[in-house]
């Protein structure tokens, strides 16, 4: 009897673990997440970001209009480019400006900049020792120093790109509203195209790397959702489309979607009305826009077998790569067409209104909505961050991969699990930073 | 006193926003003002993999950052980093991935080290956001000068 009871007791303690890791690193920010896992069957799931709010709605309230973009900036230091652009979409829709064509083209080269480093700092340093089985990027250079240091060098043409259009590096401030403050000079692109071509290569190479590597079988059916552009590859203008048959204009944006809060994080959660959940980012717009790159992009995704769709999030990996690629060629591209605009920026008068704006960060679509009045004053600012969007869809996924997963030991399931949440590259410091995964088997 | 030909690079790291955070920016500021022109002052927002960049054409380097060690606030540690490694937890207030004892065992694995790289971490309490220091500026600025001023002759 007693037997029995001991064989009962263990057999319950299999279905009912606790596994606990405080810390998941390689992750921009904060935050945490909790699997309980009951009978063998997962029970709950939730991603915790538990950083404080920071606000910054409510900064933007009684700021003068020409702010705005410096102080979004200073939202990420990984993706400035990206809460600038979404905010000077959003005001020149209601300062109906119309920019010069050379100044749209210098927007997607500083787009291009912030793809390349934000894009190549996650497939090096935070995503690629998951798939080679090293603890973080130090194990991994202390193996593959060269591995790493070209990580590194094709980083740094991001840098270069943003330090040039931008004015520095992070928090770039050379943008305004209508343009910007200071175009660099032909020498200065010139110089930069040259240590493109170079950045180009080891792009490629990122792509046939990344596409060597193992990926778990794991495929869902998404909806993504990104922006769609008639002739471009998006960055920073399209109708908002999905796979399911989503498509509507940018100032649509609120009748479809919403921001809810739940009590486990600080963070609003966003979800699609009715049908609820949706992934954001280079998946998304890859699977919707892979039309749109250059012919040499897609044969070499033909010869990496990277054709979409794509529905397994641990490829993301190659798709960050195949963008870097892009990114590259792009800026490539609006260099060796550019012609220097007459003014750096269109002369602007404030306008009463609410403008929408909507453009492509590296993690997803970004969404940014002001109300103005008749001086220029911000009443009403609303912001939408990609890793908000992509809260819920973090947790189905680990959800599904735990549940197909069950059987697999602690350690590397545990390990897999923090893998799913980079997939995403999500920036919790963007959403409201530090995640800590608890995972508990009951 | 450093030569030109084995230039100097100080580097103030942190945030001015989060209290004690600011201390590396503030530092920085003050030295520009007293330090020699050929020694060339950086502040950086963040540290991470930016860092190996930063100091990429500079032999001797020094770092100052606020540290978390349980230390009295103000406390002033110096680490030779090519005599030693950081302490893992002492620096670790980064809102991102890499923080700088990272930030300098990758660059010891990639040979990317300065030939001379000094960090002086200075303790702080309140990490929390605000401006202003929880100690006094004046207190740790003057003994910072001069442990500063003793490295680089």
């Amino acid at each position: 009897m007693l037997l029995q009871k001991r064989l009962e007791k263990k057999v319950n303690r299999m279905k009912n673990k606790t596994i606990k890791v405080d810390y998941l690193a390689r992750v921009e920010g904060e935050g945490s997440l909790l699997v309980k896992i009951k009978n063998d069957k997962v029970s709950e799931v939730e991603f915790k970001i538990f950083e404080p709010p920071r606000f910054f709605e409510a900064f933007l309230r009684g700021r003068h209009f020409t702010e705005v973009p410096d102080i979004t900036a200073r939202i990420c230091g990984i993706c400035p480019v990206a809460y600038q652009m979404s905010s000077i979409h959003a005001l020149e829709n209601i300062l109906q400006v119309k920019v010069d064509p050379q100044i749209r083209e210098l927007r997607r080269l500083l787009y291009c900049g912030e793809w390349i480093e934000s894009h190549v700092l996650h497939i090096y340093m935070l995503h690629a020792p998951d798939f080679l089985g090293y603890e973080d990027a130090i194990q991994l250079a202390g193996v593959s120093p060269e591995v790493v240091k070209k990580g590194l060098q094709l980083k740094k043409a991001g840098n270069d790109i943003v330090n040039l259009l931008g004015g520095r590096e992070i928090h770039p401030i050379n943008v305004r509203v209508g343009g910007f403050y200071k175009i660099p000079s032909r020498q200065e692109f010139s110089k930069l195209a040259e240590k493109l071509k170079h950045a180009q290569d080891i792009a490629i190479e990122t792509v046939k790397l990344t596409s060597t590597f193992q990926f778990p079988k794991f495929e869902q059916d998404y909806e993504f959702v990104a922006l769609k552009h008639p002739k471009e590859y998006p960055f920073n203008e399209g109708r908002l489309v999905s796979n399911k048959g989503l498509n509507i204009n940018v100032n649509e944006y609120e009748n479809y979607f919403h921001e809810e809060h739940v009590r486990h994080s600080n963070a609003l959660q966003s979800a699609k009305n009715n049908d609820g959940i949706y992934f954001v980012g280079p998946l998304a717009r890859y699977n919707l826009n892979f039309d749109k790159l250059p012919d040499s992009i897609k044969e070499l995704a033909k010869e990496v077998n990277m054709l979409p769709p794509c529905n397994n999030p641990f490829k993301s990996i190659t798709v960050r790569a195949i963008e870097t690629l892009y990114a590259c060629q792009e800026a490539l591209r609006i260099i060796e067409q550019f012609e220097m605009p007459e003014k750096p920026f269109a002369e602007i008068q404030p306008r009463e209104g609410t403008g929408y704006g909507c453009t492509e960060a590296p993690r997803g679509i970004l969404y940014h909505k002001y109300r103005m009045d008749a001086n220029g004053i911000i009443q009403e600012a609303k912001i939408v961050p990609p890793t908000s969007q992509n809260q819920k869809q973090i947790e189905n996924d680990l959800f599904s991969f735990v549940s197909k997963n069950i059987n697999l030991p602690t350690d590397e399931l545990t390990w897999k699990c923090e893998q799913t949440v980079r997939n995403y590259d999500p920036c919790i410091s963007c959403a409201t930073h530090f995640l800590k995964l608890n995972f508990v088997r009951e | 006193m450093c030569e030109p030909k084995t230039n100097c690079l100080v580097i103030g790291i942190g945030n001015e926003f989060q209290s004690d955070d600011s201390i590396g920016i503030l530092m920085s500021r003050m030295l520009r003002k007293k330090l020699p022109a050929t020694i060339k002052v950086a502040e950086c927002n963040g540290g991470g993999v930016e860092l190996l960049e930063i100091w990429e054409d500079y032999n001797n380097v020094f770092i100052i950052d606020a540290a978390s060690s349980g230390k009295a606030p103000g406390t002033i540690l110096r680490f030779d980093l090519n005599k030693e490694t950081l302490p893992q937890n002492a620096f670790n207030y980064s809102s991102h991935s890499f923080s700088i004892s990272e930030t300098v065992e990758l660059a010891r694995k990639l040979n990317r080290l300065p030939t001379r790289l000094i960090i002086y971490g200075i303790e702080g309490k309140i990490f929390e956001q605000g401006t202003g220091l929880s100690y006094s500026f004046e207190s740790v600025c003057d003994a910072l000068l001069k442990n500063l001023l003793t490295d680089i002759q």
